[in-house]
């Protein structure tokens, strides 16, 4: 192998797959298109512009009085906010946790003593029953954490006093405790299947590229040059790595855009980079053999799909059971990608190494099958 | 003159360094394409191979690229055994194929300087390199513009550059003028007596009697595989009592249309 020939065959394999609208489409247009609107099909996007907020009411009222009940309706006759009953606390606390609702208020079991003493004797506090309610609060909510108790204290006011702008009252917002939501979109999960998905279609391109040239006779052009077949594969290998890194960026970037940043460190992303260079491999050995197998470009591009569908359905974003997909190399880039991104695990953690040492081992076995194919039979 | 004693070749004026066929055979399952070839084309000599439709001359040139083995017999370019030797004939050789292939979604200066690369040409060496080329065979407007979208004749002459571009000590063209317009083709004949005046070895293939009647020192003719004719085209005008050179061509090789095209 000889870097300088390496280079040049290289230049001129990305040149031709980023030139040709239809391989250009297949490898950055397609991934780009699909990312952003999986993003905003199922993104979070929608959270910085909700219109409304589900709070939950836990109503623990014991009085029989009817306060506790007109307070919730007036809550929920509000414009942005929406009242979503709960039972109790429990329950509503850990929706919050998950992201389902914005806010939590449980009513104390006195609330209609407090609410009663106050109409009947509204100006003298000492005959008040005091008590107060308890707020939790989505903290990853502007919103919410600033203008929900303010805006709670005037239905309170409205419910107690109505047409009044401001009175002391026996019903108190205790300090809300602030919860961290975990805002988690349906496309956060698919996320990570996405770079698997990109990176599948290299097999075509990699197939449909030796074949075409090698009905042209190029194969053979390249043969009368002092360039050797370690050459031409290593170009081709050279190129997708490449390729592979473009989706990657291209992937991590839209998939930012529309919303999903895991907030993860830069050696999280460049282990994504990494592990994605390595799942390149794998493509190219699947495409020299699918292209040491086909006798024409039309028969490149349909054979690709004997590989590109098991890829695709077990190891992406389409949920499998993990028995399944443990048969298919995508399942453990996939794999590896969510515990990086998703589940925070740190580049150095067993399952994230685990993971890479099978895609490695996979990627290498399926590298030297295709390479030796064809080498034996397909550059004839 | 005899038709035998045109046919037989030099080949102890060739050993020295030029291209030497001998007892060339090849087959493709029933197919005798070449049968039983012998040729010896002197260093420095402008060669054309003549011959109907799937006369062999295709083949020929294939095997003596490295891109067919023979099915039997030898042939050596250089002095170098095209079975064994053909990593040290790759570096002297350039090839233009029949079927003119470019890279489409190259430019033609990207595929030419492309070839220039793989022969290992130094920065400098290439860029000079490409710059005459492109210049001599008129190339500077189409230079830019991806091979995709060239003509036939365009293309063939992109193709023709690319084996060009490494200055190679032995040329083979295989119908390198086929689809241009004569004032492209004069180009071409200019360039390549330049070359030729160079010292280089060129062997050409054409359906053109004007353009090897123009260019070749000596041209052989082969038909089924076998040589039927060989000397210059003077001589071999001469020897058939003929005044143009087509005129040897069909009453040498018949008038019947041959249907074999690959
Ligand atoms: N790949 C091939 N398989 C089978 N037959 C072939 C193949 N290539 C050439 N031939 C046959 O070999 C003969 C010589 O072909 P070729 O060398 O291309 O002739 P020419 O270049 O003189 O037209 C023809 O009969 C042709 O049909
Ligand atoms: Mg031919």
């Amino acid at each position: 192998m000889d870097a300088n020939r390496l280079i040049a065959l290289a230049k001129k394999d990305l040149r031709s797959t980023l030139r040709n609208p239809a391989t250009l489409f297949m490898v950055i247009i397609f991934p780009l298109v699909l990312t952003l609107a999986f993003g905003l099909a199922f993104g979070a996007m929608g959270t910085g512009m909700e219109s409304t907020y589900d709070v939950a009411v836990v109503d623990n009222d014991g009085t029989g009085l009817s306060w506790a009940g007109d307070f919730t309706a007036n809550v929920d006759a509000s414009d942005v906010l929406n009242v979503v009953p709960y039972a109790d606390a429990s329950s509503a606390q850990r929706d919050l946790a998950e992201g389902k609702i914005d806010a939590i208020v449980v009513i104390p079991a006195n609330f209609g003593n407090a609410c009663q003493s106050f109409v009947d004797d509204p100006s003298n506090p000492a005959s008040w029953t005091n008590t107060s309610l308890v707020l939790s609060l989505d903290s990853g909510s502007m919103i919410i954490t600033q203008a929900l108790p303010p805006v709670l204290y005037q239905v309170l006011l409205e419910t107690l006093v109505p047409g009044a702008t401001g009175a002391s009252l026996p019903v108190t917002l205790g300090s809300p405790s602030l919860v961290s939501a975990d805002k988690r979109s349906q496309f956060d999960y698919m996320a990570p299947g996405l770079y698997a998905f990109a990176g599948i279609f290299l097999i075509m391109i990699v197939a449909e590229s030796f074949v075409e040239q090698k009905e042209k006779g190029l194969l053979k052009r390249i043969n009368v040059t002092p360039a050797t077949a370690a050459d031409v594969i290593g170009s081709q290998t050279a190129s997708n790595l490449v390729l592979a890194a473009m989706q990657t960026g291209v992937v991590l970037g839209i998939s930012a855009a529309v919303g999903f940043r895991p907030g993860v460190g830069a050696d999280a992303y460049l282990m994504v980079f990494a592990l994605s260079m390595v799942f390149s491999l794998c493509a190219v050995g699947c495409g020299l053999i699918t292209a040491t197998l086909s006798k024409n470009t039309g028969m490149a591009t349909g054979l690709s799909f004997v590989f590109i569908i098991p890829l695709m359905f077990l190891g992406t974003f389409v949920p499998v059971p993990a028995d399944v997909g443990r048969f298919v190399p995508s399942y453990y880039f996939t794999d590896a990608v969510t515990s990086l991104l998703l589940r925070g695990a740190p580049v150095t953690s067993s399952t994230v190494l685990f993971d890479l040492a099978i895609l490695g081992t996979i990627s290498a076995a399926l590298f030297i099958i295709g390479t030796l194919l064809y080498r034996k039979l397909g550059s004839k | 003159m005899t038709l035998r004693e045109t046919v037989a070749p030099a080949r102890g004026a060739a050993a020295a360094g030029g291209i030497v066929i001998d007892g060339l055979v090849k087959r493709y399952g029933d197919v005798l394409a070449v049968d039983g070839l012998n040729l010896a084309i002197e260093k420095g000599e402008l060669f054309a191979l003549l011959g109907p439709n799937g006369a062999g001359k295709t083949t020929t040139i294939k095997v003596l690229c490295g891109l067919l083995d023979p099915t039997s017999g030898q042939a050596s370019i250089g002095g170098l055994d095209v079975h064994r030797q053909m990593d040290k004939i790759k570096r002297v050789i350039g090839v233009c194929p029949q079927e003119s292939s470019t890279f489409p979604y190259l430019t033609g200066k990207e595929n030419v300087e492309l070839f220039g690369e793989l022969h290992g040409l130094p920065k400098a060496t290439l860029k000079e390199r490409v710059s005459e080329i492109i210049g001599k065979l008129f190339l500077e407007d189409h230079a830019g513009r991806l091979a995709q979208k060239y003509s036939g004749g365009l293309n063939k002459r992109v193709s023709l550059a690319m084996a060009l571009v490494n200055d190679p000590d032995f040329l083979f063209l295989d119908e390198p003028t086929v689809a241009m317009d004569p004032q492209s083709r004069r180009a071409i004949w200019e360039y390549l007596k330049e070359i030729k005046a160079r010292g280089k070895t060129i062997v050409l293939t054409t359906h053109y009697m004007e353009e090897a009647e123009h260019l070749a020192d000596r041209i052989g003719i082969i038909d089924r595989g076998k040589l039927i004719a060989l000397g210059s085209p003077a001589r071999l005008m001469e020897a058939n009592g003929c005044d143009n050179f087509e005129d040897v061509f069909i009453k040498l090789t018949g008038r019947d249309i041959r249907k074999e095209e690959v």
